[in-house]
Parts: structure tokens; sequence; C-alpha cells
């Protein structure tokens, strides 16, 4: 694969350049008297990879929605690109990409006019969009299937299309709100490709995902989100070193032995920074040295049906701010 | 942070300066090419959509032909019940053809087909959305009407050159339901509220003397149904069929002048809410 | 994640009954529009309305154009909702919600569930047709006893549409684009040509043998005459033999289709 040859910088002409393309201050937002998002700030500055992570219901559509100008404010400030969503909705919208997590397809329309339609409604001309839609036909795979309808499509095609829809207007800004749910594993990386190009293009990518291997892999900067509110926020490698161990050891008792081993060991360990985490299927040791404490365990009588070490990952991270599962 | 923006709106012709900024982008004739898209395969349904009034036309014109007799049409002329029916006919199926790509289509985009969705997920704003779809809406109704006068022409029933005018006219009845019918849509929850709109539209078609002169109803009840909009259209296509002209029919225009706007503006009032939640 | 369920309080249960009193109403809004509220509009507007006009112009048919045209008006209505009831009901019990799979799973043969469609379209179309008639007693629009008998004919008629109805949605396999046209093509017209505004022979000769085809005739003749009279007993035979024609055949190819669609 050759990669573009120059740091390629997006068309900035047709505004003044802000450094902070999102910048929101106790951004809020409730239906109702719910509030599912609780006076966040966030600041993306261009060319950024920004993801937000967060149990379900955390409110990262919520965000999402309002960054993406289709969803009003109910308190605070945003600003998109320098500009106010409420005035100039259609103004930033036009330098937008938008994959919402429920796909909006043109069911009435097939796939290769799904792309078209949707050029037309940023304005783009018939001349520039046909080069344009072959391109993303391929990118999503679909080049066989152009001219079929969209509605018996798999899921995983829609999503692929809803992508490659998001990027016909070649938007400043991206916004994937769970963009890799449903797609197999080869579609993923294919999607990984092309954001982590659009990035080096100097497209700035605004993410929500459940998978944490995605958000090691595609985001700079994260936030982890739970109840409307921001609960940590750093990189990937920063929010694992404030949160986690360096190592977590994982051991699997027989059913119903994992509480009590748990205990046992947690007496074992070193200092206050590590800790003991039952899981319904095995114990999870956050250390610093995993090979020490699974040794300890062996030598206080403990013996796990299986074990293994592993390096901390934002998992844990997760695990550790939300107390939850990731995909629960 | 310098964030020096361009006033909203600065480009935005002054049509639409009064709407609230970022509604309108001017472009709702994609709207248009969208629907010409996706009708280009349904083209047999919108087709059929002509055949309806023909039918009324051709069964009652002649079936109660020698029941009813010759008709005493507007300026005292007598007519042909065909004659009598054809253009309050026209004028019941702009009403029928309006309110129903306004309520039922609209709404079903709206709640379960995630169209707007996608369309204000772009630089389209709700105007040019609700623009757009009036717009298709139009133009069909115009395509229908247009095909009915051509019926009205073949048959010898249009009297003078004043019946072209049922074209337009035809249209702006059509407009001015449309636009209600969008402000209405704009309230309704789920799909049964749709009830409603045959609640109103039914007795409108039935009462508003499209087969029959109003003064077989006593006073109270003539008078209410001279208020309501249909009739208005009725006696406007009747009185420009027949090439009767008064200023009486000024007044239908401005009641469906008065009404489009108010429909368009409530309508634009409550598309954010509607469209952007 | 926390697994406590919150205990069903007395709050719960009322807002379940409340959630059925506010589902039951939507239901029975809708079915007050079409069984009260429609037939109301027609009987008054064009019952009334047009036959003041028709009575003035020195009204051949006979009786009152109101006695004329309601038993009509009863019989169309019955089988624009029967045809309405059997089309989109059975499309969805095959394609969307998919009951009918599902009733098939128990020792229900298909010839059985699609008795029952017909059978629940029959009962709602009696009752339906029940009101009509009240409505129209309560207007004059009755002149004898007999005039009961439109109840059972109306349902006669419209299952002899209902039931080819019903075969033509267990056949199709797309969606209910065809149901337009068949609405947009065959039921109104059907409505506007079968003499239901006045006598056939008001039409030439072409539109005469539309009407001769069309079930609605056949059963509007026979409540017309058990409204008014006026009917011999040879043409009786042969409109009810023309509609249980209609109904049997319709109903043959209705089971035969559900079975196919049921055992793939
Ligand atoms: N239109 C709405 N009306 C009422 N409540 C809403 C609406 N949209 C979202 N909510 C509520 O706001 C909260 C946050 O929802 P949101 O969709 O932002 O969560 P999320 O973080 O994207 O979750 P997920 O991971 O499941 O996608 C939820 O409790 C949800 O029920
Ligand atoms: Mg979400």
């Amino acid at each position: 694969m050759v990669a573009p040859s120059s740091r390629a910088v997006a068309d900035v002409t047709s505004s003044p350049a802000p450094d902070l393309l999102i910048e929101a201050h106790g951004l809020t937002k409730t239906f109702g008297d719910f509030t599912a998002v609780d006076g966040i700030d966030v600041a993306v500055p261009r060319g950024e990879a920004f993801g937000f992570l967060g149990p379900n219901g955390a409110g990262k559509s919520s965000t999402m929605r309002m960054i993406a100008c289709v969803a009003p404010i109910t308190s605070g400030s945003l600003r998109i690109l320098g500009m106010d969503p409420v005035s100039q909705g259609p103004r930033i919208r036009a330098r937008l990409g938008v994959v919402p997590q429920q796909d909006t397809l043109d069911l009435e329309l097939t796939v290769r006019e799904n792309l078209y339609i949707y050029g037309r409604y940023f304005g783009m001309s018939r001349a520039a969009l046909r080069p344009k839609i072959d391109d993303l036909l391929d990118f999503a795979q679909l080049t066989e299937r152009a001219d079929a309808k969209v509605e018996p499509l798999s899921g995983g095609m829609k999503r692929r299309l809803t992508i490659a829809r998001s990027l016909i207007n070649d938007p400043d800004i991206l916004l994937l709100d769970e963009p890799t749910t449903g797609l197999d594993p080869q579609a993923r990386h294919v999607l990984w490709d092309r954001l982590y190009r659009l990035k080096q293009q100097g497209v700035t990518l605004v993410l929500t995902t459940h998978y944490m291997d995605e958000a090691e892999q595609l985001c700079d900067r994260l936030v982890v989100m739970d109840a409307g509110r921001i609960v940590a926020e750093g990189s990937p490698q920063q929010l694992i070193v404030a949160h986690s161990t360096r190592e977590v050891a994982e051991l699997r008792f027989a059913p119903g032995e994992n509480a009590a081993a748990a205990e046992r060991i947690g007496g074992l360990l070193d200092d206050a920074r590590e800790r003991a985490e039952v899981l319904p299927d095995r114990v999870l040791l956050y250390v610093a040295d995993g090979e020490r404490a699974l040794a300890r365990a062996h030598e206080a009588g403990l013996s796990p049906i299986s074990s293994l070490v592993r390096r901390s990952t934002l998992e844990d991270v997760f695990l550790r701010l939300t107390g939850r599962s990731l995909i629960d | 942070m310098s964030a020096p923006t361009i006033a909203p709106g600065a480009r935005a012709s002054a049509t639409f300066r009064i709407l609230p900024p970022g509604m309108y982008a001017g472009r709702s004739h994609v709207v248009l090419e969208r629907a010409f898209k996706v009708y280009r395969r349904g083209w047999m349904l919108i087709f059929s959509g002509f055949f309806e009034p023909l039918f009324y036309l051709f069964s009652l014109g002649t079936g109660l032909h020698n029941l009813v007799g010759t008709v005493t049409g507007p300026g005292g002329h007598e007519l042909s019940y065909t004659a009598f029916i054809a253009p309050a006919l026209l004028a019941s199926s702009a009403m029928n053809g309006a309110i129903y790509d306004s309520t039922m289509n609209v709404f079903f985009k709206m709640k379960y087909g995630k169209l707007y969705d996608a369309m204000l997920a772009t630089s389209l704003g709700p105007l040019d959305v609700a623009v757009g779809e009036i717009g298709w809406a139009l133009i069909r109704g115009g395509l229908y009407s247009a095909g009915f006068m051509i019926v009205m022409v073949a048959m010898g029933i249009t009297a003078s050159w004043w019946a072209a005018a049922m074209l337009p006219a035809a249209l702006l009845i059509a407009f001015a339901f449309g636009a209600v019918g969008m402000a209405v849509t704009t309230y309704m929850k789920t799909f049964q509220d749709l009830d409603m709109v045959q609640v109103a539209v039914l007795p409108m078609f039935l009462f508003s003397g499209t087969f029959y002169n109003l003064h077989v109803y006593p006073t109270w009840l003539r008078i209410v149904v001279q208020c309501l909009p249909l009739n208005h259209g009725i006696e406007l296509l009747r009185a420009l069929n027949a090439g009767v002209l008064d200023w009486s029919m000024l007044g239908h225009v401005a009641y469906f002048a008065v009404m489009a706007a108010l429909g368009v503006a409530v309508t634009a009032k409550r598309l954010d809410k509607l469209l952007l939640r | 994640m926390s697994a406590v369920a919150a205990p069903a309080s007395r709050s719960h249960l009322w807002q379940v009954v409340e959630y059925q009193l506010y589902v039951g109403r939507r239901i029975w809004r809708s079915m007050f529009i079409v069984g009260v509220f429609t037939p109301l509009a027609y009987v008054l507007s064009l019952g009334i309305g047009l036959g003041t006009v028709v009575n003035n112009h020195g009204n051949s048919l006979g009786v009152p154009y109101l006695v004329y045209v309601a038993p009509a008006f009863l019989t169309a209505a019955a089988l624009q909702i029967a045809a309405a009831d059997a089309a989109y009901p059975i499309m969805a019990g095959f394609k969307w919600i998919r009951t009918f799979h599902g009733m098939a799973a128990t020792p229900l043969t298909p010839a059985q569930i699609c008795d029952g469609q017909l059978m629940w379209v029959a009962l709602r179309i009696f009752a339906n047709s029940v009101v009509y008639l009240a409505i129209m007693a309560a207007f004059g629009g009755t002149e004898r006893w007999w005039v009961v008998l439109c109840v059972p004919i109306a349902t006669l008629t419209a299952m002899a549409f209902a039931a080819p109805v019903a075969a033509i949605a267990a056949i199709m396999e797309n969606e209910g684009n065809g149901f337009n046209m068949l609405f947009r093509f065959i039921v109104t017209p059907m409505f506007l040509f079968s003499g239901t505004f006045y006598p056939v022979s008001e039409l030439p000769e072409w539109g005469r043998w539309l009407a001769y085809i069309s079930p609605l005739w056949h059963g509007t003749e026979l409540a017309r005459g058990s409204a008014i009279g006026h009917i011999g007993g040879l043409a009786v035979l042969g409109h009810l033999a023309y509609l249980l024609l209609w109904f049997v055949v319709g109903l043959v190819v209705a089971r035969w289709r559900f079975g196919v669609r049921l055992s793939k």
C-alpha cells in the first residue's frame, strides 16, 4: 500500500481555521427530567482521533448527535468548526461526515443511488460524484451489489454502506457512532486502514466504540463517560497508567470457587494499588508483576484450572472506572 | 480561541430572513430529485392515482344523469350533471392527493423510514426537506390535474378558456391542503392519529357540494359548509370552468393563500421539533 | 450488572391497565370511524343530500332515494372492509409478524388457519352491517322488515370477495403494492359501477357487463330486493349461486395456498 506522499491538509479556505474543531463547555442534554449528558467539557483539535467510551446509556450517542448538529443542546456551549450549531447548522454539517449508531439508509433506493443522492444533499455535482461513488463502492466492497436495493442487504453490508456514505463529501470531521458494530473482522480492518489514512490527511475523527482494541488502535485521546459525565480522560496509555496496574493475572477456578479464592488471594497482594476483581468466570489480579502473583497463589495452596498473565489494557481501565463489563 | 464567523443567513435570500437561522440551504430540488428516482420504479402507483376521480366522473356523470337532470351552475347556467361535478372532483382530488402526501407519506417516512434523519445529517435544512416534499406533492398533483383537465376538454365540458386557469387554481388548493396537512402531521405521535385525518377529509369530500348544490341544506349547515376550505375550492374551479367570473373568486384565492401561509408558518416552526430532537 | 428486579408494585399494575385502556381506546376509535362515522357521512350526504335532488327531479325509482341507495351502501361498505381485512392482516401474518407460521407449529392445519381468519372477517362484517342497518333505520332509510336480510346478504357478498383476496394475500410474496392496485383498480370501480347509486340500466352496454361480472352488483341486487321487494325468486337463486361460486372458488384456492406457504 502506498502512503500518501505528503500530509495533505484539509481544505480550510472556506472558513477561518480554529485550532479546536470541537469545543464544548458544560454540554448538557436532557430528555424531560432525565439528564443524558451532564455538563461535559470536550475539546478536539484539528487532526486528532478522539474517542468516547462508556457503558450503554452513558450518553455517548446523545453527545455525538449534538456534535453532529442534529440534536439541539439543552445548555452549555458548543462550537463546531468555530461555528454555532443553532444558527449555522447547515454550514457545519456540510463539512461533517456522520455514521449514526443506527443506519439511516434510504431503503427505497439502490446502493449506488444512496451514495449519489446523499452527495447531492451536500450540493455536489453529478460529475464530481461519479468517480467518488465508484471509489466508495469499492471501499465498502459493494461494487457487485451496486444496483441492488438496500433493503435486503445484510446488516454488515448496510453498515459498510453507511460508513461509505459518510465519506462522500470529504468531511473535515468524521463522526462515527459505533462504526464497526456488526462488521466482520476483515471489514473492520479495511475500515481501520481507511480511517488511519484519513487521519493522515488531516481529517479529525470522533468515534464511540465498545471495542477496546479499536479504541487503542485508532484514538489519540479518549474520554470514558458514565451516567452522562466524563470520568476519565487521556491517551490510551495514560489511562492505563493512571487507572490500572502494569500487568493482570487471570485465574480460572472451578465454578463457584472464584469468590472464595479471590478473598484468599486478596490478602496476598503487595500494596494498595494492587487488587483482585471477581468476574463470574474468573478472578483478575491487578498487579505490577503477574508471574510473581501467580507463584504466590500457588504457594498459598490455590490451584486454578487455568491461568495467564497479560498486560493491562483499556478494558481493565473501563472495568475499573465503570464497574461493569464492557458489553453488557 | 478566535471564532470570527460570518453572520448567519447573510447569504440567505430575503424571503427566508424571517425564519429561524439554519433552516434553509436553498437545495430543495435535490429532495425532488430523490423522489423522481424512487418513483421511476413505482410509476404504476403514481399513475393509478390519476384514475380515481375519473372513475367517479364516468360513473356518477353517466349514471345519475337521468336521475338528477340538469343542475344550475355558476351564473345561473344549466349544466349537465357531468359538467357540474367534474370541476368539483378536480378540487376534491387536489385535496385528497395533497393530504395523503403530506400526512401519511410524511408520517411514515419520518417515523419508520428514518429518511429525514439522513437528510438532516447533511447540509440540508428542515425547510429544504419540507419545500422539497411539498413541491413533489404539487408536481404529482399538477400532473393528475392536467390529465383530468384533458379528459374534461375531450368530453366537451369546459365552457371557456378560463378553464385553463383551473390548473394553477388546483395547485393552489393542493398547496394549501398540503401545507396544513404537514403542519398537522407535526403534531402526530402514533399512526393511529392518521385516522383523524380521515375524519376531517371524508365529510369534507361528501358535504362540500361536490355532488349537489348547497341549497338542499338547512341554512345553518350551508353556512358551516361554506366555511370549509374544500367548498371554496369547488366554487372556484366551478366558476373557472364555466367562465363565469366575479369578485368572490378573489375571496376563495385569499382563503387558500392564508391557509397555505398558516400551514407553512406552523410547519416551519414545528419542523425542528419534528425532525431535530 | 445489578440483577435486582423491581417488585411488581400496585402502580405497575395500574400502568398495565392504563396501557390497555389506552391501546383499546385507539382501536375503538378506529372501529368507530369505520363502523359509524363513515356510514353516517354517506347516508347523510349522498342518501339524504343527493336524495333531495333526485326526489325533487321526479324520482323514477319508485321509492325515496335513501331507501334505494342505503342497502347498496351497506353492501358496498361490507365488501370494502372485508377486502381490506382479508388483504393486509393476512399478508402481515405471513410476512411481517409471521403469526401463521407460529400457529402452523401447533396441531392446527393450514386450512383451519385460513378458515379461522375468514371467520373472523365474517364476524366483523356481520357486526358492522348490523350497525349500518341501525343507522339506515334511524334516518328513515328502511320501509319493511325484510330489510334485515341485508345483513346476511352483505356478509355473504363481502365474503365472496374476501375469500379470493385472502388467496391473493397468501400467494403474494412481495409487499403490498399489489393491494394498492387491487383497491384502486378493482374495489373502487366496483363500488362505482355496480349499480350502487343508480340502476345499471343507466350505464352503457360495456358498463353493464362490468357490473354483471362484479360480485358487488349481485349482492346489491339481493340487498335492494330485500329492502324494496320487486325481485323474482329465480333472480334471487341466480345471484346467490354466483356469490357462492366466488366464495367457494376463493376459499379452495386460499386453503391450498395457505398449505403451500406454511409447508415451506
Ligand atoms: N430521544 C430520547 N428520548 C428520551 N431518552 C433518550 C433519548 N435518546 C437517548 N435517551 C436516553 O439517554 C440516555 C443516553 O443514551 P445514549 O443513546 O446517548 O447512550 P449511549 O452511551 O450511546 O449508549 P449505547 O452504548 O447503548 O449506544 C439513555 O438512558 C437513553 O435512554
Ligand atoms: Mg449509543
